[in-house]
């Protein structure tokens, strides 16, 4: 597991102090969140960006942080700053960055992908 | 105007031949194989079609001047109809069989371009689900869509070539392009290098610029600035298509600005005008100011910090920032590893006390947070080019972590060439395709151990190169596959020569002077 992508605090999004009640009670949260597809319960933040978040990564976070050894290994990272959006992409004054002027690319070339 | 355009085309057509021509390797090139039917076919439909269009001209609308004119540019200009009619509406018999009649494009490789005249075709047709979706031109959809069957065909014509050469090697990769494995089209796209420039058409080099531009736009993890670096780096090798994707480029580059008068150039030649249109009109105003590179410089951050005294989360911000950055410098892994080193020595004791809260050994704790960070080196190790550096110099979390992956991918690479042995001590031959697939497979492992350290390639050229050379040899001696096998003699001389085996280079210097 990613301790920065994948860290069991990110995906629950609590702090590297929370108690196993605290825990158990976010998890369950989230899951409810997830079983009725809202979007605010679909993605959170990491160091890496904003992730997906699905049930199976929420059950394995609550897993993961009830081994106090994978605890103890998530601990220390869970303090790094999150972002929750992904890197934006750089803009020019006057004129669209070759990433999307390029955007429609593919369409261009006379291969593309199936 | 109108009567000028015979004469136009056959100016185009002149730029264009010219143009191809005049890249690096074709220089080298032979005229074998491609003057003789190709001279004959223009003496005798050049002046038919050039005849039939004057009569067209001068005597209005005649079905025997028509029928003329389209038989003739069919025997004229086969390929540029390939690939801007019939590739485009997916045909892929009739792709392949008029690609046949294209020696000039295609010289001494026809079936190979034929293959890939194919494969392009069954590639760009809708796929036959998606068409058959409520639209309004849904009998026009219907034609187009690809039957399942047309990809067959197309597979079983590469999956039957002898012979095989650039044309072929270009299908397999764009092959493994519909099978969704992009890693092995990159593999079998970069042999193309390998090859004998007698026998890789410029053509094949073209749809591989076109192909890489491709899968460098589809590359979410580089910025702006490093997508517009890599993409001035290419050699367009005469697609207009590249070449008006670089003027683009150019013409937002600061030093060496495009005229814009070359880029509406560029995009006359290029095909598809409507899809370029938005590129052209990007190109209207200059850019103010540049994106740059959200890679830091690597010798401002070393040593700094850490004589300042880094902290745990200190560590992990930087390597969060190393991870998300889209090209990765060794001087920024080498401090983020030092940073690690320091910042785990400095929480021992917070891990150790945390770890008695907890009830856990402390020593375990430590030993777990150890992996942890080791873990993660190893995810940046993987995506770092070592092959010039001396590992012995660099940190000790780090060295760990190389050891950890190049462990790994010397154990990919053994596995491989155990099987490939076997196969070969069996006498189990392939069909040349399958051949040239597995050995660009094995090249691609070679590489990764090759990026292990500045002594990677020289393991992996010890642990390969004879299965490899004993492959080439029944390739060239018992097959007559002289092509391919010549192609992986080329290339086990160039890695000879790089990791300074002479004894395997004079070896291979004899096997490529055999020819292709």
């Amino acid at each position: 597991m990613d301790p920065l992508a994948e860290n069991p605090f990110f995906i629950l999004e609590l702090p590297p102090t929370a108690t196993a009640m605290e825990i158990e009670r976010q998890g369950k949260k989230l899951l409810a969140k997830l079983d009725l597809g809202l979007a605010t319960a679909a993605s959170y933040p990491s160091p890496m960006g904003a992730r997906p978040r699905s049930a199976d990564d929420v059950r394995r976070a609550m897993q993961a942080l009830s081994d106090p050894r994978r605890r103890l290994a998530a601990e220390p990272f869970a303090t790094t700053p999150c972002l929750d959006v992904g890197p934006e992409a750089s803009t020019v004054d006057g004129a669209s960055p070759i990433g999307a002027v390029m955007a429609d690319v593919s369409p261009v070339l006379w291969w593309r992908s199936c | 105007m109108l009567r000028l355009l015979p004469l136009l085309v056959l100016a185009v057509v002149a730029v264009r031949t010219v143009q191809q021509q005049s890249t690096s390797t074709a220089s080298k090139r032979t005229w074998t194989g491609r003057s003789g039917r190709w001279l004959a076919v223009w003496l005798l439909a050049g002046p038919a079609w050039l005849g039939a269009f004057l009569w067209l001209l001068n005597q209005g609308p005649n079905l025997v001047a028509t029928a003329v004119l389209a038989g003739t540019s069919v025997l004229l200009f086969p390929w540029p109809i390939v690939r801007r009619v019939l590739v485009p509406l997916g045909l892929v018999r009739s792709a392949w069989w008029l690609t046949r009649l294209a020696d000039w494009t295609w010289g001494a490789d026809p079936l190979g371009g034929a293959a890939l005249a194919a494969v392009l075709a069954a590639g760009r047709a809708p796929a036959a689900t998606s068409a058959t979706a409520g639209a309004p031109l849904r009998w026009w959809r219907r034609q187009l869509a690809r039957p399942a069957s047309d990809l067959i065909w197309a597979r079983q014509r590469l999956q039957g070539l002898d012979l095989l050469s650039a044309g072929g090697a270009m299908a397999a990769a764009l092959l493994a392009d519909i099978d969704g494995d992009h890693d092995s089209g990159d593999a079998l796209a970069a042999s193309l290098d390998s090859f004998d420039p007698q026998v890789q058409p410029t053509a094949a080099e073209q749809l591989r610029a076109e192909r890489t531009v491709w899968r460098l736009m589809g590359n979410t993890s580089l910025d702006d600035a490093e997508r517009r670096r890599r993409l001035l780096a290419l050699e367009a090798h005469g697609s207009s298509t590249v070449a008006l994707l670089q003027a683009v480029a150019r013409r937002q580059d600061g030093p060496t600005r495009m005229n814009r008068a070359a880029c509406i150039g560029w995009w006359l030649l290029a095909p598809r005008k409507r899809h370029t249109w938005a590129l052209l009109q990007g190109t209207t105003t200059l850019p103010t100011s540049l994106p740059t590179s959200t890679v830091t410089d690597p010798a401002s951050t070393a040593m700094t910090a850490i004589e300042d005294g880094v902290t745990f989360g200190g560590a992990a911000r930087r390597h969060a920032e190393l991870a998300r950055a889209p090209v990765l410098a060794v001087v920024d892994v080498a401090w983020l590893a030092r940073a690690w080193e320091r910042a785990l020595k400095e929480a021992t004791a917070t891990v150790r006390a945390r770890a008695r809260v907890l009830g856990v050994d402390g020593a375990d704790a430590e030993g777990g947070l150890h992996a942890t960070v080791h873990d993660a080196l190893v995810g940046l190790v993987q995506r770092l080019d070592l092959s010039t550096v001396d590992v012995a110099t660099l940190p000790t979390a780090l060295q760990q972590a190389v050891a950890d992956v190049r462990s790994q991918r010397m154990d990919a690479l053994e596995i491989a060439v155990a099987a490939w042995r076997h196969r070969l001590e069996d006498g189990v031959d392939r069909q040349p395709v399958d051949e040239l697939r597995e050995w660009t497979g094995l090249r691609h492992l070679a590489a990764a151990v090759a990026r292990t350290g500045d002594d990677g390639a020289w393991l992996a050229n010890e642990a390969s190169q004879w299965v490899v050379c004993e492959l080439a040899v029944r390739l060239w001696n018992v097959r007559r596959e002289h092509r391919l096998a010549n192609a992986i003699f080329r290339s086990l001389l160039d890695d000879a020569t790089r990791v300074g085996d002479t004894r395997s280079a004079e070896t291979q210097k004899a096997n490529v002077a055999c020819g292709p």
